[in-house]
């Protein structure tokens, strides 16, 4: 059974692991996701061989939970262009069904899982059923935003499982991931 | 399983313990004492000691690349001696002494006629530096003097509201 406080090295800083959180060089190399944050709960495909293609690369965590426990929690919706690239940009093949069929059960799956995002109404990328606003953005952010403006880029919020804000009666606590673990 | 092939099987997982308990014992000597008078200052040139942090030294970035370079593979153990040995020969043809003899207004020249080459680096001495400035900049930026202290960086933290930005950065609009 996965210990929260004892199994995760969340809040492990870099210099408190041998190699700062790489791995002996070359440990890792090639190794997608495993790093020495994480290797306790990742199998590694070179010790836990499975029978596949040479070029699918199969990442398994052997934790109650899965790869949840290490997942970045962006939850964006396919939009209706990446179910037909095949028709309408030359590339890829057709889904046997559309984002209008699917749309419904996005909306059921957000619900369940609790999630915050903005209505951006932005091209192919569309809003869902958001328990929150999207988070308010760092100082950082804000200063990108100003920045990639000037150039026509926008910067959005992510759509992102993290709550702060209880929702349907579950009480949520967030916490704030760095790119760091 | 036959007893035999069990048996086999345990001796040569104890050897191969033996073997990298051996090796761990084995101090850390990918360098020579001159050239970690080299290697010491190289770092705190690229991120010095000044008014806004205690410096490469004090964060202890040399002893971060003996570490690195001491639990490398072979063939990487040897490119760094082959590009540091390619750093001394440069700095002692170009100022005339060699680095560890050197004032501090020669190694930075020695240091500034290689940085043109660091995105692409064309000599083993120009990897040198390419190498150096990576290694430097990520043993400085995951140290407690380089991450929070110097970024200000607060760790991951549980957090049950997200504030709006307090301060924000000049010239953003």
């Amino acid at each position: 059974m996965l210990h929260p406080s004892k199994d995760f090295r969340t809040h492990t800083w870099p210099w408190e692991l041998k190699y700062r959180g790489h791995g002996r060089p070359g440990e890792y190399d090639g190794l997608w996701k495993i790093n020495a944050y994480t290797d306790h709960l990742y199998t590694n495909p070179r010790q836990d061989t499975c029978r596949s293609q040479p070029e699918f690369h199969w990442t398994r965590l052997r934790a109650v939970g899965g790869r949840t426990n290490t997942w970045g929690r962006a939850c964006f919706r396919h939009g209706p262009l990446d179910f037909k690239t095949k028709s309408k940009q030359g590339f890829g093949e057709e889904w046997p069904i559309s984002y209008e069929e699917l749309a419904p059960w996005y909306g059921k799956a957000e619900r369940l899982v609790g999630i915050r995002g903005g209505r951006d109404s932005y091209f192919n990328m569309p809003d869902g059923v958001y328990a929150g606003p999207a988070h308010n953005p760092r100082c950082t952010e804000l200063w990108m935003k100003g920045r990639a403006a000037k150039i026509g880029v926008p910067v959005l919020p992510e759509r992102t499982a993290v709550l702060s804000v209880t929702d349907d009666g579950r009480r949520r606590l967030a916490h704030d991931i760095s790119p760091m673990a | 399983m036959s007893i035999n092939r069990r048996a086999a099987i345990a001796v040569a997982g104890w050897a191969a313990l033996e073997t990298r308990l051996a090796r761990a014992r084995q101090p850390a000597r990918v360098f020579t004492p001159r050239e970690v008078e080299l290697l010491d200052p190289v770092s705190e040139m690229i991120s010095p000691a000044d008014r806004h942090s205690p410096g490469a030294r004090a964060a202890g970035v040399s002893e971060y690349i003996h570490l690195i370079a001491a639990n490398s593979p072979p063939e990487d153990q040897q490119r760094w001696r082959g590009r540091v040995q390619a750093f001394a020969q440069f700095a002692e043809k170009s100022q005339g002494k060699p680095f560890q003899a050197l004032g501090p207004a020669q190694r930075k020249a020695v240091l500034a006629s290689l940085a043109p080459e660091e995105s692409h680096p064309r000599t083993e001495a120009g990897h040198f530096f390419a190498d150096m400035k990576q290694i430097t900049i990520s043993a400085y930026y995951t140290s407690r003097i380089g991450l929070p202290d110097e970024l200000e960086h607060k760790g991951n933290q549980a957090m049950s509201v997200f504030p709006v930005c307090a301060q924000p950065i000049k010239g953003h609009a």
